[in-house]
């Protein structure tokens, strides 16, 4: 999976390169993902293409949530389709994670 | 997206001409048949459509009457539907009996034949399915808002065979010859989770906050049957959901390379809704039987939700346009889904939740027989259903709460009202879940209740039940409950059915079931005779006929609009 981080500051944006989420890629993700969490402390991931995700690309996302706050630092969402904020809905994960609507929104929350 | 120039009619009048050619065009366009060599199925096939775009128009004209007013709209959840055959009632319901006869005699066909030869659907054991048919029958009647939900199983009720003095079952195949009448909605399939775990975790504000995680997705299809009301003004729905994997593979062991173990989870998925439970052997696919009633559930209360928001902002009106009826404790889960959705996807503070979900919920209860009462084990709820285990909890605790603050001190009234029963596993009383979610419980019938309730407590006081003194006394007793213990029914299992001779010979049983054997064994009797005489049970068959006004489910439906459900004719 192809990840790249654009840098604003110090905040990194990644857009989620892929439309589907599932148990058949988030180890792939995950993997992929680890660079960018070791580096930065402040990510925004744009999920803006991303159209579906399962249990296990949820648990994904709160990986990665997991292993930015044990260095003190966020995690924020923007670009939530109708879709997938139904499943973070479902499983309250929209209530641990800070979502915003565009990528702007969410850098300049960080830069605040 | 509008079509740019809406359909024009020309095809669902009821004059016999018209309808012949519309038989013949389904024939030749829906079943890619000439006209030469069409089976008597086939023309049963041909005729069901035309009858179904006459009432997909009528149905249409229904919806757009309910949108243009908003009204209060009841969801129907039953496990069971007994339709049975449809093609003669839609046509008496419609008034269009008699131009198919004519138009199928011009066509050399008979339209009794061909009413006789459409599979039953036979979608229900008995009672309880036949009672969801024939208030769905009469809502639409009494052009009332009303939509039923129910499991669209794939073989219905088996068909009993005797061989050799043994039951053997076949499989109803409903669906075998095709199914005319449903409309399959894939674009309103809509997504279930099962299983999975609860991660406890706290909110941004540090608030407890439980994820339901590393769940598996079902997909419910749901399949419209219309229902037509006598006169045929009103044409209501019954949405019936099959389950259908949630992608075609499961991607992950797919590419692990394991093909036939992916197309083997596929179908697990949909085994899910492949058959109807008689309704005295489900224990044997406990789990697979709680996956069905959660499965129902959760399409239907999806189903309900969208349906309001599509219309409303907010759930303040929730209450004042949604009522749910729940047919039995089958889909009492839908209790605990409500308020998992309005909690937890909606954000809605638990208490507005609880007053939307007792305010919209109502409950008919069809038993009083404690073995009948359905309980599920706590450890199988926490595997298939976590957070609703949770939730069952916290209703159960604010429950108490109430019940202790009213009665302080009794414990034994605690344990006795409690949703969840303290044995070895514990277990999830589901009618308790109903009652005390529901604002209104009634009994299937006012004679059922009260004769149920006063014959229990009579029976307690007397504390006078001595099964073994009866067995000792009555030979036929003698020679039916020794029946259950000589392997008469299980020969290929010996000691299957042991346990219920011990079970009718056991002081504690609360059913006092040998105490009115023998009257009922003399009411077989008597019934059998009067068969025998076939005037008296002819004048008898139709003075009942007669009299089925008292019985009326129009009258019920009536009085449930008004009493329960709050629903008006539209």
């Amino acid at each position: 999976m192809e990840i790249t981080a654009e840098q604003t500051q110090d905040v990194a944006v990644v857009a989620m390169p892929v439309e589907e989420l599932d148990a058949a890629n988030t180890a792939e993700f995950k993997r992929d993902m680890t660079p960018v969490l070791d580096a930065h402390a402040k990510v925004v991931l744009d999920l803006s293409k991303l159209r579906f995700v399962d249990s296990s690309g949820l648990g994904a996302f709160i990986s990665c949530l997991r292993r930015l706050n044990e260095k003190r630092g966020e995690l924020k969402l923007c670009g939530v389709s109708k879709q997938v904020r139904s499943a973070f809905a479902l499983v309250r994960m929209d209530r641990i994670l800070d979502i915003y609507g565009t990528r702007d929104e969410a850098t300049r929350a960080f830069l605040a | 997206m509008a079509l740019a120039t809406p359909f024009a009619n020309r095809d669902a009048s009821g004059d016999v001409q018209t309808i012949e050619e519309s038989i013949r065009r389904h024939v030749r366009y829906s079943l890619g048949k000439a006209a030469s060599g069409v089976s008597t199925r086939d023309l049963f096939t041909a005729t069901a459509l035309s009858v179904r775009d006459r009432m997909v128009e009528r149905m249409l004209e229904t919806e757009e009457r309910y949108r243009r007013e908003d009204p209060k709209r009841l969801a129907y959840l039953s496990i069971e539907y007994l339709m049975g055959q449809s093609l003669g009632a839609n046509l008496i319901n419609l008034g269009l009996r008699e131009p198919y006869r004519q138009a199928l005699r011009k066509l050399g066909a008979d339209l009794a034949e061909i009413e006789d030869s459409e599979d039953d659907a036979a979608l229900g054991n008995g009672g309880l399915g036949r009672l969801a048919a024939a208030f769905l029958d009469s809502l639409a009647t009494l052009d009332m808002p009303a939509y039923g939900y129910g499991i669209h199983y794939e073989y219905g009720i088996f068909k009993q065979e005797i061989d050799n003095g043994e039951q053997r079952e076949k499989p109803d195949q409903w669906l075998a010859s095709g199914a005319p009448w449903e409309i399959a909605r894939p674009d309103e399939a809509c997504l279930v989770p099962i299983y999975g775990r609860i991660e406890h975790a706290m909110d941004r504000a540090g608030g407890y906050n439980p994820m339901w995680l590393d769940w598996k997705l079902l997909v419910g299809v749901p399949h419209d049957f219309l229902i037509p009301g006598y006169g045929g003004r009103t044409v209501n729905r019954l949405r019936l959901y099959a389950a259908r994997a949630s992608r075609d593979f499961d991607m992950q062991i797919f590419n692990d390379g394991d093909y036939f173990k992916a197309v083997e989870q596929k179908i697990s998925s949909e085994t899910i809704t492949k058959v109807l439970y008689p309704s005295d052997t489900f224990v044997a696919g406990r789990e697979l039987r709680l996956l069905q009633e959660y499965f129902l559930v959760a399409c239907a209360v999806r189903d309900i939700v969208r349906r309001y928001e599509q219309r409303h902002a907010t759930f303040r009106e929730f209450a004042g346009k949604v009522a749910i009826q729940l047919n039995d404790t089958h889909p009492a889960l839908a209790v605990a889904e409500l308020m998992r959705l309005l909690v937890d996807e909606e954000g809605l503070a638990w208490e507005e939740a609880w007053s939307i979900t007792q305010a919209c919920v109502s409950f008919t209860n069809h038993t009083l027989a404690p073995e009948a009462l359905e309980k599920w084990p706590v450890p199988l709820l926490e595997t298939v259903l976590p957070r609703h285990l949770q939730i069952i909890y916290e209703i159960n605790r604010c429950f108490l709460g109430q019940v202790s603050a009213a009665c302080p001190g009794d414990r034994g009234r605690l344990e006795r009202m409690s949703l969840i029963e303290e044995s070895a596993p514990k277990q999830a009383r589901m009618t308790h879940l109903a009652i005390v979610g529901s604002h209104s419980v009634n009994g299937v019938s006012d004679l059922h209740t009260e004769l149920t309730a006063k014959q229990a407590e009579r029976m307690r006081e007397q504390r006078a039940y001595r099964p073994a003194e009866i067995y000792h006394r009555s030979v036929r007793i003698r020679r039916v409950v020794d029946s259950f213990a000589d392997d008469r029914f299980c020969r290929s299992e010996p000691g299957l059915f042991a346990w219920i001779k011990h079970a009718l010979l056991d002081e504690r049983d609360d059913n006092w079931v040998l105490a009115d054997f023998e009257s009922y064994l003399d009411e077989q009797a008597k019934a059998g005779q009067t068969f025998c005489d076939r005037s008296r049970w002819t004048r008898m068959a139709i003075l009942n006929v007669a009299r089925i006004g008292k019985f009326s489910s129009d009258r019920a439906v009536q009085e449930y609009a008004r009493d329960i459900w709050g629903l008006r004719s539209v």
